[in-house]
């Protein structure tokens, strides 16, 4: 552009009518700026007309647009822990944590007595109570599989473990292959990755497609112990917390490209003491608190 | 008006000479001011290029009823750095610093109209940024919307929504 290029053009009358509107943004367009919004503020921003309400409640696109737009940032999610009271009351507070659905330690707190399962919202403060599983559900884990929310179930069964998939949207369970590890029983939640779930099972790693429901087998790094390991994730990496010679010397893993079990290699070494204090939970969960943009780095 | 816009457009030219001048694009502007520009700026602008492309390259002068001369040289600005690949987070910090509410809104709608999609996406947060953790009030001042519900309506909403109404930051007056 040249400043010679400047000059009159012959003037219409169509064209001086349109200079001074006042800027209207239109509903569709509305969507890109809220769909960047927090939830809360949202949900507030109800109050401003009618026709936002109607947005804000109703439109699925903006809903698909506000999804896509928050898993993209792994800045701030929410955590639920447990207060000491009885009845347990979850108490939600902002944090750089990957979203969290209840301590490990205590998965049960989560369940009503006849196995049913309450699936909650924070964001929205939303409960929905899941269809019942006639069997003893082992863990609930929540997942997306790029178009919706599936909850995974994992049952025990005569020698076996049942997986069950439910879709948001249904009110039913759905019966997939069986788990491949028969004797596993773990109470935490699998570690989702993208679309994939992840168990911990015994020497090797369960990884189920959320997309196609098929499992496949991830190996482990060569001397690892079961019992001291947890799964995470780690920048966008599955990632294995181990104490590998069982002295609270901690290793941080992580697997450089997802289902090659040869593509493990070791993030970080964490000294004894440094972490068991705050305990077993956060150690599974600590890689997540320190990948984030205003976390530690640990590389 | 004029002399404001040759200044601001005299900040933005491009500083090599081009020989095949006659290759340019004159984009007219809703107040009539025309602004030469190198093709591949129009391609950023696919409104443009469409245009361009359904009548074969043979007309070069698009009237853009909708943008002023005013809001121009930012979109234009912005396209020559996407094109440069030299938008960052230092440019665009400034960018956006010497405009006010009305221009950023504006200027997104004029985004919208062009169809640039990276200066839709950045504007959006621009705005999304601008409002966040702002009020009720706020944000139809911002936007210019009349509350459509009756003061019965909107307190029944308001109750029900009562546990989203913390943390919001007290109104100021800076919207302009």
């Amino acid at each position: 552009m040249t400043r010679e290029g400047c000059q009159n053009a012959a003037s219409t009358p169509a064209s001086q009518s349109t200079s001074m509107k006042e800027p209207h943004v239109s509903l569709d367009l509305l969507v890109e700026i809220l769909s960047k919004l927090r939830v809360k503020q949202l949900i507030t921003l109800r109050c401003v007309c009618k026709a936002w309400n109607d947005l804000i409640s109703g439109d699925s696109n903006l809903a698909k647009k506000h999804l896509l737009v928050s898993t993209c940032n792994q800045d701030c999610h929410h955590i639920i822990t447990s207060s000491q009271h009885m009845p347990p009351e979850f108490l939600l507070s902002g944090s750089p944590f990957t979203s969290i659905f209840g301590p490990t330690s205590h998965p049960t707190q989560f369940r009503l007595p006849n196995c049913v399962g309450i699936l909650c919202n924070p964001s929205i403060r939303k409960l929905k109570i899941l269809p019942p599983l006639n069997s003893s559900v082992i863990s609930y884990t929540l997942g997306y599989d790029c178009n919706n929310y599936k909850v995974i179930a994992l049952t025990k069964g005569i020698g076996r473990v049942h997986v069950h998939v439910h879709a948001f949207g249904t009110d039913s369970w759905r019966m997939i292959e069986d788990f491949p590890d028969p004797n596993f029983i773990s109470y935490a939640p699998g570690t989702i990755l993208n679309n994939y779930v992840n168990w911990l099972a015994s020497g090797f790693i369960v990884s189920l497609d959320l997309k196609s429901e098929s499992y496949q087998k991830i190996s482990l790094p060569a001397d690892i112990r079961i019992p001291n390991s947890t799964i995470g994730t780690f920048s966008g990496c599955l990632s294995l917390v181990t104490d590998r010679f069982g002295l609270g010397f901690l290793t941080v893993w992580i697997m450089k490209e997802f289902g090659n079990g040869d593509s493990w290699s070791i993030r970080v070494d964490v000294p004894p003491g440094v972490i068991m204090a705050i305990g077993y939970y956060v150690i599974q969960k600590m890689p997540c608190c320190c990948s984030g943009a205003r976390g530690r780095n640990l590389s | 008006m004029a002399e404001e816009v040759s200044s601001q457009m005299n900040s933005l030219s491009i500083s090599e000479t081009n020989p095949s001048s006659s290759a340019t694009i004159s984009l007219v502007s809703g107040d009539d001011i025309v602004f030469k520009v190198e093709p591949t700026i129009a391609k950023e602008m696919e409104t443009v290029q469409s245009f361009i492309d359904e009548t074969d390259g043979k007309i070069t002068t698009i009237p853009l009823p909708n943008i002023s001369s005013h809001d121009l040289p930012y979109v234009i600005e912005y396209c020559e750095k996407s094109i440069a690949g030299k938008i960052t987070k230092e440019f665009e910090a400034e960018f956006v610093k010497k405009l006010n509410n009305e221009e950023v809104k504006e200027l997104f709608l004029a985004a919208n109209y062009l169809n640039i999609k990276k200066l839709l996406d950045f504007l959006s947060q621009v705005i999304a940024d601008r409002i966040a953790n702002k009020s009720v009030e706020y944000v139809r001042r911002y936007f210019g919307i009349e509350n459509d519900f009756t003061p019965e309506e909107e307190a029944k909403l308001r109750e029900e929504l009562a546990w989203t109404f913390t943390g919001v930051d007290p109104d100021d007056e800076d919207e302009n």
